[in-house]
Order: C-alpha cells, then sequence, then structure tokens
C-alpha cells in the first residue's frame, strides 16, 4: 500500500523511528544469541548421565566411637540397607558420584609415558553390587566378583587387578578397539596395569558440569574400581537406589535401620542424586533464569517503547488523522497505516538486528567458546519482534482509528 | 525606544526562499502607543518576532532602548526580552498545568527576584489587571479573557519598558476585546511602549499612531515619518483604506 | 532556581504519569538487572583483601605432575607436606601461614547436643595474622602452642554459640575426635570472598568452624576435605605417615612479602629449593616454579565463570535498550511541550536555563530510576538467594553499591537525555506563539 508516504512521513520526524528501530536491533541480538545460550545449556543438562539419578540417594556415615573393623561396621551397614523393602540395591562408593569433590586419575592404553599419552579419568570405587546399585548398564564383559572386592586403607594408591571402564573412556584409550580384556596403565612410572572387565554404557564425569574443552571432552572418561575405603576423614559414603517412587519412604527407613544397627554414629550429607546434579548444574541453571528474566524484560521494554511512542504519535497526529477521516480514509485505513508503519520500523530493526545477533555472536563465542550459532534461531527471532511490534501498536492504533472526523475542523 | 533600519529577514528551504522582511524602517518613541496592520503574510509577524528577540535578522540595524541588538548571543537576547519587553499574544500561551500566581511567576524567576519581591510584583500585577481574587485558579479554570489579563499581567509584572502584543483580542468576543483595549490604554498613558498587531481596524482606530506592512515593507514611508496628531483624521482614512 | 526547576520537573512528571512511569520503569528495570548481575560479578572478581592482596603470595612447585591436573588444565597450586615442612620459616617473608581444611567430630559436654562434625581447619597462627581474621573473643594461639603441637583450638563465632551458647568460651575445653582442645580465641565472622586462601573446593561456600595448630597433623592423620589432592603414585606404605612422605601436593602456604624485592628473592629461594632438592631425587625433569599475589592467583585460577562475563555483557546491552526506550520517550515528552517552552523562552529564560531545567528534570527521571532500579536489585538479589543458597555470602548491598547504582542511573539518564533536551532547546521560540 502506501509504503512511500509513509516512508517519506518518518523521514521527516526521524529521531524516533530511528530509536525505535535500534531497541528492535539491540533486542533482536541479545534475544536470538539468548535463545541460544539457553538450548545449549539445555542440551547440556539434558545429556543422559549414566546412572538411574531419580531413585538414588547417597549418605555419609561415621562412628562417633572408633571401631576396630571398618569392613564388617560398613558390610553390616551394606546388608541391612539392602534388605530393607522397597531398596533395589546399595554399594558403599569413593565419592558421591556426579556430586562435586571427585577423583581424577591419569591412565594410559600403553608403556608410552609420554604426557600426551595420558587420558584424565575420573575414578569412583564400588563393591559387586555397584553396578546395581547405580543402575548402570553392562554393555559388554562381567561385573565384579566378590572376590575382587578389596577393602583399603584412604592413603594407600593401591590398584586393583581389573577395572570396569565407560565406551568412551574405551574409545579415548584404545579407538576402535574394543577395550574389554585389554590393560589399562595407570599414572605413574612403574607401568602398573588393569585389566578392563567390563564396559559399560557412558557415566558422567563429577566435572560433567565443566565448560572447559578438556572438561567437555572428556566428560564420559569414568572407571569403576573394585574397592571399599575404610579410611576416611569424612565418613563412609553409600549410594542407595530404590524402587520407582520408594525413595522417600526407603531415605527414612535406611536412617531407623542404620541406627538400629549401630546408635554411635553420625548420619550426614544425605543428598538424593537429583540434588546433587542440580547442584552440579547450579551455574547453568542460573544463567539460564537470569537469561529468559533478561531476554523477556527486554522484549517487554521494547513493546512499552513502541507502545509509548505510537500513543504519542498518534496524539501529536490526532489533526492531521482527522483531516484523513475527513477526506474518507475509512477507519481500517487509519489502523493499516500505523500498522505499515510499525511492520516498516521493525523491518529496519531486524536487518540491524540481525548484523548486530551475529556479531554478538561471534563475541560470545570467543568468550565462551561454545559451539557455533543455529542460524534457526535467527527467523524466530524476527518472527517474535514483528509479532511484538503489531501487537504493540495495536492499541494506540485503535485508539488513531477511533478518532472522529470533524476533529479536522475544531481547534484543539 | 525602537529602531529597526533596513531590516531584512529571508526564510530559507530546501527549494525557495521567501523574503518576509525587505529593508524594513520603524522609528518608535518612548510612551507611544503603535498599531501595526496589513495583511496575512505581509511580515507582521516577522517584524514582531524580530523586534521582541525571538528571530534574528540577516541585514540592518536594529536598536532597543538603546541598546544595538545585531549580534547579540542567546544569552544576551534572552535577558533582553526577560527585563525590557513583555509579550501578549493572541491564544493567551498561559502554561496550562501553572496556576494564575505561577504563570505570573515564570519571568521573574528567570529575572532572579528574591521571594518577597516576587510576591509584591504579581500581586500588583494582577491588581492592576483586577485579578486579584483569582491567583490559585488554573488557566482552564478561567475565561478568555481573565485568561488573556493574566498573560498582561505576565507581561507588566517584569515591569517592561516595551509591550508587544500580537492579536490581543483576535480570540476574544466584543465585550472582553474591549475591555482588554482599555486594559492596554491605561498601561500605555503609565508610560508603557506598546505595539500591537492587528487585523482589527476599529482596534488600530483606538492606537495613537498606525503603520500598515505590505510584502515585508512600511506600506507608506511618509506615514512613518509624519507624526499623527498633526492629521490624524487623514492618516487614518489612507491607511484604513488597505486595511482588510 | 534549583528549587523552582525541581518543581517545574515535579509537575512535568504528574502531568503525563503514563510515560513518565513507563521511562522511570525503563530505567529502574534497566539499572535493576544491571546491579542485580553486576554485584554478583563484582563481588565474585573483587578484591578480597584490599589492602594487602598486592602482598600476599603463593606459589606453584610443580613437581612433575601434569598428568594428575584434573578437568582445569593447569598446575594446583598447592604443596607437599615436606615442601611445606623445609620452606616454612624462611626469613624473607614478614610472616606466613600454612593451612588446609579437614573435619571433625565434636563431642559437645552438653548430652543435649549430638556429636556432630564440622569444618576444622589446621593452620599455623599466622593465619588469623595475614588473613585479617577479627575476634570476637581471646586471640590466636601462642607460637609456643606452633612449635610445640599443642592442643589449642579457635572456634568460629558460628560454633561457639553452638557449643557454648556464645558465651566468652576462652579456657573452656573442646572435645574432638577424642581429644580435648582448649580454647583460645572465637573469631568473629570472616568471610572474605571469594575464599581466595583456598581455592579448591567451593570458594563461594562458607566459612570455617574451628582451627587447630597445623602442627598437630602428624598426630591428628586428618585427611584434607573440601578440595584436591595431587599425588604422584609410588608404593610406599599406606599409613599416615607414609602419605606425608608422599611426592603429594595438597597443603596451602601463603607468604607475606614486603616489596618487589623480597618477591624477587623468594621466587629466587623456591627455585634454589628445588634444585637443592634434585640431590634426593626430586625435581627431576622439566617443573614449573610460579608465584602469585592475590588477584594474579584468582585470574590464574579463573575463579569467575566466563558465563558471568557473558552476562554483563547482556546486562549492559539491556540496559542500552532501556535507555534508548528512555530517550525516545524522552523525545515524545519534550516535544509535546513545544508551546510551553516557546513561551518560556519569550518570557525570557535563555537557551542555557531551558537546557538546565531538563537537565533537572531528566536527573529527577535518573534518580527515581535508580531507586525503582535498587528495589528490584534487591529484589534480584534475594532470588538469587533463594534459588541458589551458595550465594548468600556473596549476594547483598552496601552503601558503596547503593552509591552506584543512584550515580549510574543518574548518569546514564543524563547521557541519554542530553540529545532531546538539547535538540528541544533549539527550537526557535517564535513558532509556537502564534495561535496553534
Amino acid at each position: 500500500m502506501e509504503i512511500r508516504p509513509i516512508l517519506s512521513a518518518m523521514w521527516q520526524n526521524k529521531t524516533g523511528p530511528v530509536l525505535i528501530s535500534l531497541q528492535i536491533a539491540f533486542t533482536l541480538a541479545v534475544v536470538v544469541n539468548a535463545m541460544f545460550l539457553i538450548n545449549v545449556r539445555i542440551e547440556k543438562m539434558d545429556r543422559p548421565v549414566g546412572i538411574d539419578t531419580p531413585n538414588i540417594y547417597n549418605l555419609s556415615t561415621v562412628p562417633t566411637v572408633p571401631v576396630e573393623g571398618v569392613r564388617d561396621f560398613i558390610e553390616r551397614d551394606m546388608a541391612a540397607i539392602r534388605s530393607i523393602p522397597g531398596v533395589v540395591d546399595a554399594s558403599p562408593v569413593l565419592t558421591f558420584l556426579q556430586g562435586g569433590s571427585t577423583r581424577a586419575e591419569g591412565y594410559r592404553p600403553n608403556e608410552d609415558l609420554a604426557d600426551a599419552n595420558y587420558r584424565i579419568v575420573n575414578v569412583n570405587f564400588v563393591d559387586e553390587h555397584g553396578l546395581d546399585a547405580l543402575g548402570i548398564e553392562l554393555l559388554r564383559g562381567r561385573n565384579f566378583r566378590k572376590d575382587e572386592i578389596r577393602y583399603l586403607d584412604a592413603n594407600e594408591r593401591a590398584l586393583p587387578d581389573v577395572a570396569i571402564l565407560t565406551e568412551s573412556m574405551g574409545r579415548d584409550l584404545f579407538g576402535d578397539e574394543d577395550p574389554l580384556g585389554k590393560d589399562v596403565y595407570y599414572a605413574d612410572e612403574e607401568n602398573r596395569t588393569m585389566r578392563v572387565i567390563g564396559v559399560i554404557k557412558d557415566v558422567a564425569a563429577a566435572w560433567l558440569a565443566s565448560d572447559s574443552p578438556r572438561g567437555r571432552k572428556t566428560v564420559y572418561n569414568f572407571m569403576l574400581q573394585p574397592f571399599v575405603e575404610t579410611k576416611s576423614g569424612r565418613g563412609y559414603n553409600y549410594a542407595i537406589r530404590a524402587e520407582p517412587g520408594a525413595l522417600n519412604a526407603v531415605m527414612s527407613e535406611v536412617e531407623k535401620k542404620l541406627f538400629e544397627v549401630d546408635p554411635n554414629r553420625l548420619i550426614e550429607r544425605t543428598y538424593t542424586q537429583k540434588e546433587l546434579l542440580a547442584r552440579s548444574y547450579g551455574t547453568d541453571r542460573a544463567v539460564i533464569q537470569i537469561l529468559s528474566i533478561v531476554a523477556g524484560l527486554m522484549v517487554v521494554i521494547t513493546a512499552l517503547g513502541i507502545v509509548g511512542l505510537a500513543s504519542f504519535t498518534v496524539n501529536q497526529r490526532t489533526r492531521q488523522i482527522g483531516t484523513r477521516r475527513a477526506l474518507g480514509a475509512k477507519r481500517r485505513d487509519i489502523l493499516r497505516y500505523f500498522i505499515t508503519e510499525n511492520v516498516l520500523l521493525t523491518t529496519f530493526g531486524v536487518v540491524l538486528g540481525s548484523f548486530m545477533a551475529y556479531g554478538l555472536h561471534l563475541a560470545l563465542f570467543n568468550l565462551l567458546r561454545i559451539p557455533k550459532l543455529d542460524p534457526g534461531y535467527l527467523p524466530v527471532g524476527i518472527v517474535v519482534l514483528y509479532l511484538l511490534g503489531v501487537l504493540a501498536v495495536f492499541g494506540p492504533a485503535r485508539r488513531a482509528s477511533m478518532i472522529p472526523p470533524g476533529i479536522a475542523s475544531r481547534t484543539v | 525606544m525602537l529602531k529597526m533600519e533596513n531590516i531584512s529577514k529571508i526564510y530559507r528551504t530546501d527549494l525557495i526562499e521567501t523574503s518576509a522582511l525587505r529593508n524594513f524602517h520603524l522609528s518608535v518613541d518612548a510612551g507611544e502607543f503603535v498599531a501595526v496592520t496589513g495583511p496575512s503574510g505581509s511580515g507582521k509577524t516577522t517584524f514582531l518576532n524580530i523586534a521582541g528577540l525571538l528571530e534574528q535578522f540577516d541585514e540592518g540595524q536594529y536598536e532597543l532602548d538603546g541598546i544595538n541588538i545585531a549580534g547579540l548571543d542567546d544569552d544576551a537576547c534572552s535577558e533582553i526580552r526577560n527585563a525590557k519587553i513583555g509579550f501578549i499574544f493572541q491564544s493567551f500561551n498561559l502554561i496550562p498545568d501553572l496556576n494564575v500566581f505561577d504563570n505570573v511567576d515564570v519571568p521573574l524567576r528567570y529575572r532572579g527576584f528574591g521571594g518577597a519581591e516576587r510576591k509584591r510584583r504579581i500581586e500588583r500585577a494582577l491588581e492592576t489587571v483586577g485579578l486579584s481574587g483569582r491567583v490559585k485558579h488554573l488557566p482552564s479554570q478561567l475565561s478568555g479573557g481573565q485568561q488573556q489579563r493574566v498573560a498582561i499581567a505576565r507581561a507588566l509584572a517584569g515591569e517592561p519598558r516595551l509591550l508587544l502584543a500580537d492579536e490581543p483580542t483576535g480570540n476574544l468576543d466584543s465585550l472582553m476585546a474591549r475591555q482588554v483595549m482599555e486594559l492596554l490604554e491605561q498601561i500605555n498613558e503609565q508610560g508603557t511602549t506598546i505595539i500591537m498587531v492587528t487585523h482589527d481596524a476599529e482596534l488600530a482606530r483606538r492606537a495613537r499612531r498606525n503603520v500598515h506592512v505590505l510584502d515585508g515593507k512600511v506600506d507608506d514611508y511618509s506615514a512613518y515619518e509624519s507624526r499623527l496628531e498633526a492629521d490624524e483624521k487623514d492618516a487614518r482614512t489612507t491607511i484604513n483604506t488597505n486595511a482588510e | 532556581m534549583f528549587a523552582y526547576n525541581l518543581r517545574l520537573s515535579w509537575l512535568s512528571l504528574k502531568k503525563t504519569p503514563v510515560l513518565s512511569a513507563l521511562m522511570i520503569a525503563a530505567i529502574g528495570i534497566g539499572i535493576g538487572v544491571c546491579m542485580t548481575v553486576f554485584i554478583v560479578y563484582a563481588l565474585m572478581t573483587g578484591d578480597p583483601i584490599p589492602a594487602r592482596s598486592g602482598h600476599l603470595y603463593t606459589y606453584v612447585l610443580d613437581n612433575h605432575l601434569d598428568e594428575d591436573r584434573g578437568p582445569n588444565d593447569q598446575a594446583d597450586p598447592f604443596v607437599g607436606y615436606r615442601d611445606v615442612i623445609n620452606l616454612m620459616g624462611s626469613d624473607i617473608p614478614v610472616d606466613e601461614s600454612v593451612h588446609y581444611q579437614s573435619s571433625a567430630v565434636f563431642h559437645p559436654d552438653n548430652a543435649q547436643i549430638k556429636p556432630f562434625r564440622e569444618v576444622l581447619r589446621l593452620a599455623n597462627n599466622g593465619f588469623f595474622r595475614l588473613f585479617e581474621v577479627p575476634f570476637l573473643y581471646g586471640s590466636a594461639w601462642s607460637d609456643e602452642a606452633d612449635t610445640k603441637a599443642q592442643f589449642v583450638i579457635v572456634l568460629s563465632r558460628a560454633l561457639n554459640d553452638k557449643l557454648f551458647g556464645g558465651v566468652n568460651s576462652v579456657g573452656r575445653k573442646v572435645d574432638v575426635d577424642g581429644h580435648y582442645f582448649e580454647v583460645t580465641g572465637v573469631t568473629d565472622d570472616f568471610s572474605p570472598i571469594p575464599r581466595f586462601f583456598e581455592t579448591d573446593g567451593d570458594v563461594f561456600d562458607e566459612t570455617d568452624g574451628a582451627y587447630v595448630p597445623f602442627s598437630l597433623t602428624p598426630q591428628l592423620k586428618l585427611a584434607k576435605s573440601n578440595g584436591s589432592v595431587n599425588c604422584i603414585a609410588d608404593s610406599k606404605g599406606d599409613s599416615w605417615e607414609d602419605f606425608l612422605d608422599q611426592e603429594c601436593t595438597w597443603i596451602h602456604h601463603w607468604v607475606w612479602l614486603k616489596d618487589k624485592a623480597d618477591r624477587d628473592r623468594y621466587l629466587q629461594m623456591l627455585k634454589n629449593y628445588t634444585v637443592d632438592q634434585q640431590q634426593y631425587g626430586r625435581y627431576q625433569g622439566e617443573y614449573e616454579v610460579e608465584i602469585f599475589n592475590v588477584m594474579e592467583f584468582l585470574k590464574y585460577r579463573e575463579l569467575v565463570n566466563p558465563a558471568y562475563v557473558m552476562l554483563i555483557g547482556i546486562a549492559f546491552m539491556f540496559l542500552v535498550v532501556c535507555l534508548l526506550n528512555t530517550n525516545g520517550l524522552l523525545f515524545a515528552k519534550f516535544s509535546g511541550r513545544a508551546g510551553e517552552i516557546s513561551v518560556r523562552r519569550a518570557l525570557g529564560c535563555s537557551k542555557k536555563r531551558m537546557f538546565r531545567q531538563h537537565l533537572v528534570e531528566i536527573a529527577v527521571i535518573g534518580v527515581a530510576g535508580g531507586v525503582l532500579g535498587l528495589i528490584l536489585a534487591s529484589g534480584g538479589l534475594l532470588a538469587l538467594k533463594h534459588m541458589f543458597p551458595n550465594y548468600d555470602n556473596v549476594a547483598h548491598l552496601n552503601v558503596e553499591l547503593v552509591s552506584i547504582a543512584i550515580l549510574m542511573s543518574v548518569v546514564s539518564t543524563m547521557i541519554t537525555g542530553l540529545y532531546p533536551a538539547w535538540r528541544i532547546c533549539q527550537l526557535p521560540p517564535a513558532r509556537y506563539l502564534k495561535a496553534q
């Protein structure tokens, strides 16, 4: 329709339109990048973690009166926990899985001592119930046997004869070859080895929230060793898996039962696996929430700006609109005039904004080393802003269309 | 009091140049009451704007109350407007958000008077225009004639040497117009020079001297030179034939 | 005149309530969002101990531990027990602190309170001096307690409240893991952010529960908790003594150096030490010796997630949009009053004066926006605390931040408003005086 006269009218009074277009441009740049960043993090948080997170909980316990035979203490606890109805299985662990504190060690696929040959691995200890207690799926090979489990001192750097590792860890060490039955070398110069007896589906390492390239690359480097620690400054850590829906009941039952077994103890740091995972992703959630709020507010502010300026122009042009009406413009012509004007402004804004969005993305890319922007977000953002503009201008435009033609001849 | 010689003012846009005033001459003595008449577009308003230091001129000499105006900066112009000139507009131009008292107060604020001095002047000016009882009213609560009287009070409060009136009765009915005119005459009698731009022949007739502007010039150069009291009736008829 | 301008501003704001509210809301929200993000960022990147950060140093003796560097890609700045024992007592530093965090079970005398675990830091008394730990009661233990490894303890305020109901407990005894310790002092709240003196574990976490002499380390056999221990594996025995003797790094050692010259001397001393240690078969091959002051150290540890830098950028762009918005609304508002401006100009108000009047009005909007922004920022911080309990120590407003917010609001609004105000004052006064 009447685009040229609208353009020239805007040109006459350019400050307002320029400001609105700039606002739309900035908003587009931020909204597109925010959507992208949010999605990157959601995808990160949605990655499989390899364990039965919703049904696992962890606790740490320590006798307050020194006990002789920690092994007995732990075995008694385990037997008691496993006998509780609703408990699928339980196992002592070195550290809570995916819960902050951890053990990271270096391993090699061969005797070559070159630095580049080491792979960083998240090591955890379990007994023969470990796979079951964590809900880890064994792909090939076998689980630990009871006779392979050793109870050892916390400070001991003993190595097991056998280990179970994830598929990704196997690939990191041996490439396409099947790691099953191979020896892996511990990170010392004595070439001590252990044999891979089982390959499990990928389990995320404790640093699963890390954004560093190395952390991201090694996120599934995870290994289980058939050990139970018997001397710890912070008590003994248990992982307990309940049947679906039974977790809460199991948690209180376990506590009761453990005090029955030995009343002179502390039970502390009881965390559901869900809590631990949420804590690991704390920063990611913070970023998602802050970004959503900021992007949402930005859209609101821009809409308010459009409403404010449009209302103002309508007020200023009251007579002009009256004149147009007097000259035969219909209500919907007036409506259409303002909406067309807004669509033109949005067009300027999104053209500029697309470049800015790309620029901002490059800056973020350098800063955060995030993956390249999926160009699909841009059209979504553009559509959102067009809709926003039309919605925002609709109110003032409707008001304008209500102006009676008689106003033209009246003195204001 | 006011002396303009060879004043020219040209409005330029991208396409055309319009000459609003060309070699405009006018001299007004202290205490005069001059009516400036002329058809639409003749340059009356441009003259008034230049006389009131609201616009710059392109060429010529303009002396107001012994001050050479050419080349004065905005600050100096504002100061002269504030201290020496009072304006009265056709549409009153009161500030709608301020009550009567505060409207009259506006120029005094810029003058930098203390609170007591301002109050004294405002009350006196409002008394002169007969509106002492309405200080708290907003402009919208007053009739047109009252609004114009507030505007006159606002112009008077600073005790200006020169009062510039642009169609002061244009928006008023005849009764109110007469009251305003009487007020202006009364002010003039007390010694304030008044220059009034008007379409209204009757009003112009009541002024002590008439100047007719046409195409940016004073129409009858001799009329500008001559003194009205010498040949009052003749002069008036000559000029009024040209008035609308 | 200022008062008059203020009054005019108030009238003007009142006249267009919706426009004014929109402007104030836009600035308020912009400032609120910026402040919230900025406060979190500033506190995380700020200098935790400004008076002394240039003089406190820690160092890395990287005994060829590359393979154990973990996912962070850098050597951990901890020292092994053997090295700490050898390096302590050098005459170069003014003072020094060795410490590590562990935890132990406290057995209150009061049978009503069940035994509980609490953070226990093993430190020398230099720790309290170096990091300016404030004391509520008593003081740190004596040098003699350090050298003779006496069973003395300093409690945190919270722990003292729990054990002794908050009374002065100096001289009382506390049972920790079956040992009786005598209280020598109670610290007041002490929470430098970030907890730079120990950057492994959760650096924005709570502070310590209690402190006992570092010289008790061999006796107490308390392993480090909430942090990393990096070891080169060897086949020595598995007792605590063997562990202390092992090539493991886990202890924090900070030294207070007078000036640059002393820093260089200390670094040289460290280098000489590693060379000297080579005769025992240590520090073979390539290794790294580095020294950092507090801020260098925080940078080295990359304590601040780059995501926060990104948020700062986004928050800034958000503010820009809010200001553009305000800018447009100011234009609209100002051009709506061309008539009044012309009248005032005719009545003798100069351009400068007119400009000043508008600036006052803009500043009023800025202050109002700043106040709204502060309210929103405190709301934002509350929300942060609520969502992420470990931000508790980080997120709080103080006088400085309040003034920054108001100043930021006023300055940014003024910058935004300069152009509209200038433009409106350029209007030729005559144009709007004729009958409209």
